[in-house]
């Protein structure tokens, strides 16, 4: 269900696919080029590496499918 | 006159403005029409004295929409209008009858259509009060036919409203709203004041649209806790949209059981000669009732045998007594200020073969009692 | 957990009804932050919209939440806020909701001063019914109602507001997140009638018809039109004109705090009655 790619403990973010509808923003915003897309075109985290932290895909995201802890996963299961 | 107690000579729109007062009204959203707008001055001097809500909006639109509005955030709300108000209200009003929001609204009809005779009377306004708003809908309507039962009916339609959660319309008329009458002002002791179902549940099990026993689901206010929603469109019983058709299907049956549940309760009417069962039988409702009073007595004088039905809750109709009458009758006839309105609604539910004749004047002035009179002399004289 | 996770309606159903790239969503994460940021109590809160995209909003917020009929939405709100003025009252409207069927309603309510935040979702088509033409559309573009380029002259939401004399004015765009949460926050705290214009992007149907790009190149496309109202007073004033026309001029336009709310008006005319 949900894509997860966790590089370091603090930094932590994953795709909520059931909410995500493949537009593209994450990517576009993201000021590190860290987003990448799969064969489907949904979003994944390539190159965490990269990644500064600023949260912009979380912010830009229209649909809220970004969650930037892990335990997050317990309260999109409850929505669901 | 006992001494303690208070009669005023009032107006109609007057007395309906008091009995707003009294039926508890806080929050009044108005535009000017003629005949309506003395209702909308004597609010707005009153109601910001008692701490209530008056005010003028831009337009009939707004005033029904802030009147749902008020309504949602917990005030007992109204607002006055004539025809072609009242026809500008009419998608809010749908709105308030889908959604369950309590609220009053005044239609003191004239003569139609378009801009008609705004000074001049009418009651060609019946069946837009019950089908106005499109789709099915239940609705409530009074038509009261003096300035005392104005003020009387003015605070049942507040307890009606706020008992159903339904919008209530009181239909006057230009004669009963512009007439002086003597009227008795009761003592707040003396009048019950129906106060919405608000909900005691936990907030998260709040459901605003809920399938109860008695098909009226309790109504929260707005800012007091239960954080729900209110959608025009067809919505579940948690009040968010839904195309589900089970969904659908039992919230518009709801409505209807709703009405049909309760329709007794609702229903106000007032015979005048009716045992024994007369051979003729008027039906009729508003200012056209005083005239038809008239003409009945003229008639019963010369012996024919006739009776009154007036009508007071025009929707619901009250079918059931009509029905029973009928099946009785020889012949009924019913006047009214429209080329024809509720005598279709009689027409239903007749279900012998007996005449049901109307008696109607549409060009702005009342009916004469010799215009019912004549008929009623003419059905008898068929018989003969 | 991002911030507006904890405002979303936990018993809706996900994922909402926007396209995919349709800006509406960051718009009302930003409201979320905004009103986080004031620490509004929830239950303080009630959210009213009209119909149209912009307007299914509410449903998906845990606020008090009102979707009322086409273009009413701020009768709505001025009722329910005369009623219960604690209420923060926002209206969330669309291009055509605000300003053609509600275009009486909004000049009144801004002449009338209360105190609503009205956000308008500016994406010059009516989204919701197939991209049909709103009266933003700018002149030349093809909707499902101008399909040879619209040729009516489009409504300035800014300049009406501040004509009929709302007391708080801002533009901004879906791009401009931070700015816009401020904005938003200091119109949800000004007292009186708060106009926030928000111009915002359908790709899938304006986007489409005018060959603009996905919804993430029309995204990046506003950052390239926009100019802070701070430059553009800063250019000379036949520039300014012209910078006028061709950039979207964000930021705070008018903020007038002297000016009586309507509801603190009718309240002290209510005391002083009293008082009599």
């Amino acid at each position: 269900m949900a894509q997860k790619k966790k590089v370091e403990k603090e930094k932590y973010l994953w795709v909520n696919r059931r909410w995500c509808k493949r537009c593209g923003i994450c990517a576009t915003v993201c000021p590190k080029n860290v987003i990448d897309y799969d064969s489907e075109g949904y979003p994944v985290f390539a190159r965490m590496d990269d990644c500064i932290y600023c949260l912009n895909c979380v912010l830009y995201c229209p649909d809220y499918a970004i969650f930037e802890n892990k335990e997050d996963q317990e309260y999109v299961k409850e929505i669901l | 006159m006992e001494e303690d107690k208070e009669w005023r000579l009032l107006q109609g729109n007057e007395a309906c403005a008091e009995g707003a007062l009294l039926g508890g009204c806080n929050f009044f959203a108005g535009y000017p029409i003629t005949p309506s707008s003395e209702i909308a001055e004597y609010l707005s001097r009153e109601l910001p004295r008692r701490g209530g809500v008056f005010i003028q909006m831009e337009d009939e639109i707004a005033s029904m929409g802030a009147v749902i509005g008020a309504s949602l955030a917990g005030a007992k709300a109204m607002t006055a209008t004539s025809g072609p108000g009242f026809s500008l209200k009419q998608e809010n009003l749908g709105f308030a009858s889908f959604c369950e929001v309590p609220c009053v609204v005044v239609n003191v009809m004239r003569g139609g259509p378009s801009t008609g005779q705004p000074t001049l009377t009418s009651q060609a306004d019946v069946l837009q009060a019950r089908w106005g708003p499109h789709g099915d809908h239940p609705i409530i309507a009074l038509a009261p036919s003096s300035v005392e039962e104005t003020l009387f009916l003015t605070i049942e339609s507040f307890n009606l409203a706020e008992k159903y959660r339904e919008p209530v319309i009181l239909l006057l008329d230009e004669v009963i709203a512009h007439m002086r009458e003597k009227t008795y002002i009761p003592k707040p002791e003396e009048i019950h004041l129906v106060e919405r179902k608000k909900p005691t549940c936990p907030p998260d099990d709040y459901l605003p649209f809920e399938m109860t026993e008695d098909y009226i689901p309790p109504l929260a206010a707005y800012g007091e806790g239960y954080r729900f929603h209110v959608t025009g469109l067809t919505h579940d019983q948690r009040g968010f949209p839904t195309n589900r058709p089970d969904e659908a299907e039992q919230l518009l049956t709801r409505l209807k059981m709703k009405m049909e549940f309760h329709k007794k309760d609702m229903w106000k009417y007032e015979g005048l000669f009716l045992e024994p069962v007369p051979d003729i039988l008027v039906v009729t409702y508003g200012s056209t009732a005083r005239v038809a009073k008239r003409a009945v007595r003229i008639a019963r004088d010369e012996g024919i045998s006739v009776g009154l039905l007036r009508v007071i809750t025009v929707w619901p109709f009250p079918d059931e007594v009509v029905k029973q009458l009928a099946s009785e009758v020889k012949g009924i006839i019913v006047p009214e200020q429209n080329q024809g309105q509720i005598i279709c609604e009689v027409e239903r539910y007749v279900r012998r073969d007996i005449p049901v004749v109307g008696v109607h004047r549409f060009d702005g002035s009342m009916m004469e009692p010799s215009q019912i009179y004549n008929t009623i002399k003419e059905m008898k004289q068929k018989w003969q | 957990m991002a911030v507006v996770h904890k405002y979303l309606r936990l018993k809706k159903k996900f994922p909402h009804v926007w396209c995919a790239g349709c800006t509406n969503g960051i718009i009302l994460h930003a409201t979320i932050r905004a009103i986080d940021k004031l620490k509004i109590p929830k239950d303080d809160v009630l959210m009213v919209s009209g119909i149209g995209c912009s307007s299914r909003a509410p449903v998906y917020f845990d606020f008090n939440t009102l979707h009322t009929t086409h273009g009413r939405a701020i009768p709505f709100a001025t009722g329910a806020k005369l009623v219960k003025p604690h209420l923060k009252v926002i209206v969330i409207t669309g291009d055509g909701d605000a300003l053609a069927i509600g275009g009486n309603h909004f000049i009144h309510a801004c002449v009338r001063n209360i105190d609503l935040t009205v956000i308008v979702f500016n994406n010059f088509n009516y989204g919701m019914t197939g991209g049909q033409r709103s009266p933003t559309t700018p002149p030349g573009k093809r909707t499902t109602t101008s399909p040879f380029g619209s040729i009516d002259p489009p409504v300035n939401v800014c300049s009406l507001a501040m004509g009929a004399g709302a007391t708080f004015v801002a533009r901004t765009t879906a791009y401009h997140f931070r700015p816009m949460e401020s904005i938003i926050a200091r119109a949800i705290q000004h007292k009186g009638f708060s106009v926030v214009e928000v111009r915002c992007n359908c790709p899938i149907i304006y986007g489409r018809l005018n060959r603009l790009g996905d919804g993430a190149k029309m995204l990046l496309d506003l950052k390239e039109q926009s100019m802070t109202v701070e430059a553009w007073k800063k250019l000379p004033p036949e520039k300014q004109k012209k910078a006028e026309q061709e950039k979207i001029i964000i930021g705070v336009l008018k903020e007038d705090t002297k000016t009586p709310e309507y509801t603190e008006q009718y309240r002290a005319l209510c005391e002083q009655l009293q008082a009599l």
